[in-house]
């Protein structure tokens, strides 16, 4: 593959990002295979050096900050014409309100697996003073002659201080999911977003 | 395999180091680098990018064979980030050396 060739393909990868942000990676790599072949490699070997396009587009996508690529693909690629404002405008009472609703729904989801998280966390807390609590109270009651009953406090507080461990690594492992579940989505639309827009540009 | 949090970190503080005594190029970041750590010329990028963001570098293009070059120039916040990496590096040194350390006296038992 030419130099040129290689840089038109990247650019055609790129079609979803920001141009600036295309252009500035394509610059670089422009510079990079003339480099490449300024020290003895030729065209075709320059550009084999690169590694796979791919790989090269998938890693520049991932590296723009969302924000960026929702502007981008909000920006009208025509004029929006006047019926189409006025329909809009006509519309919001019904699309704002759908969609304020969906996104009340989708955070009162969030809200509601949050609660879960965090009640894990509460329990294993309550169980750790209960443990410590009881402890206490056992040892009290060894002191006071109540061996049998003293003994038995001590072992339920000791099974509380076990089931606590356990309790600690079901809320750590349920927190990282929850964490990892908040990234997905934001992940997805901006996967979304960069195919819709080099589906766009193929046609 | 290194974490990848740890693997950003350090690729990050070695383009520092490749241009702290001389502004260079890309194309001889890369070079400079291969022999101590694994890169490519798209991995330096983002990198770069990143560096330029934090401020850690600048970028100046100068004339060479009749093409413009882009020339990374180190900071003296990057110079800081150098100093603070090689900080912190000590400590994780002397954790390491203790952790060796229990290895060899587990394997003579």
């Amino acid at each position: 593959m030419t130099k040129l060739k290689f840089l038109e393909e990247l650019r055609a990868k790129l079609a979803g990002i920001p141009t600036e942000d295309a252009e500035q990676s394509i610059a670089y790599y422009a510079e990079m295979l003339d480099d490449c072949m300024e020290d003895g490699m030729s065209e075709q070997e320059a550009v084999a050096s690169m590694g796979s396009l791919d790989e090269i587009a998938a890693r520049i996508v991932s590296e723009v900050p969302i924000g960026r690529l929702v502007k981008e693909k909000i920006r009208p690629k025509r004029k929006i014409s006047t019926l189409e404002i006025v329909l809009l405008a006509l519309g919001s009472p019904i699309w704002l309100s759908l969609l304020i609703a969906l996104l009340v729904i989708l955070l009162s989801v969030a809200a509601v697996l949050l609660v879960g998280v965090v009640t894990l966390w509460a329990v294993g807390a309550s169980f750790v003073g209960c443990s410590i609590g009881a402890i206490g109270m056992g040892v009290l009651m060894f002191v006071d002659g109540f061996v049998a009953q003293g003994l038995w406090m001590v072992g339920g507080a000791l099974t509380l201080a076990g089931l606590s461990v356990l309790m600690y690594f079901a809320s750590l492992h349920t927190t990282i999911g929850f964490g990892k579940l908040m990234v997905m989505p934001f992940a997805l639309i901006k996967r979304k977003l960069v195919k819709g827009e080099r589906e766009d540009a193929q046609i | 395999m290194l974490d990848v949090q740890l693997k950003r970190g350090l690729l990050e503080v070695c383009v520092l180091s490749a241009i702290k005594y001389e502004p260079s190029y890309g194309y001889q970041i890369v070079k400079d680098m291969k022999p101590y750590v694994e890169i490519t010329e798209s991995t330096l990028y983002p990198i770069l990018r990143r560096l330029e963001a934090a401020q850690y570098l600048t970028v100046q293009s100068a004339e060479h064979n009749g093409r413009l070059r882009k020339y990374y120039h180190i900071t003296d916040l990057g110079r800081e980030k150098i100093r603070s990496f090689s900080e912190e590096w000590k400590e994780i040194l002397a954790i390491y050396q203790f952790v060796v350390r229990e290895e060899r006296s587990n394997d003579q038992t």
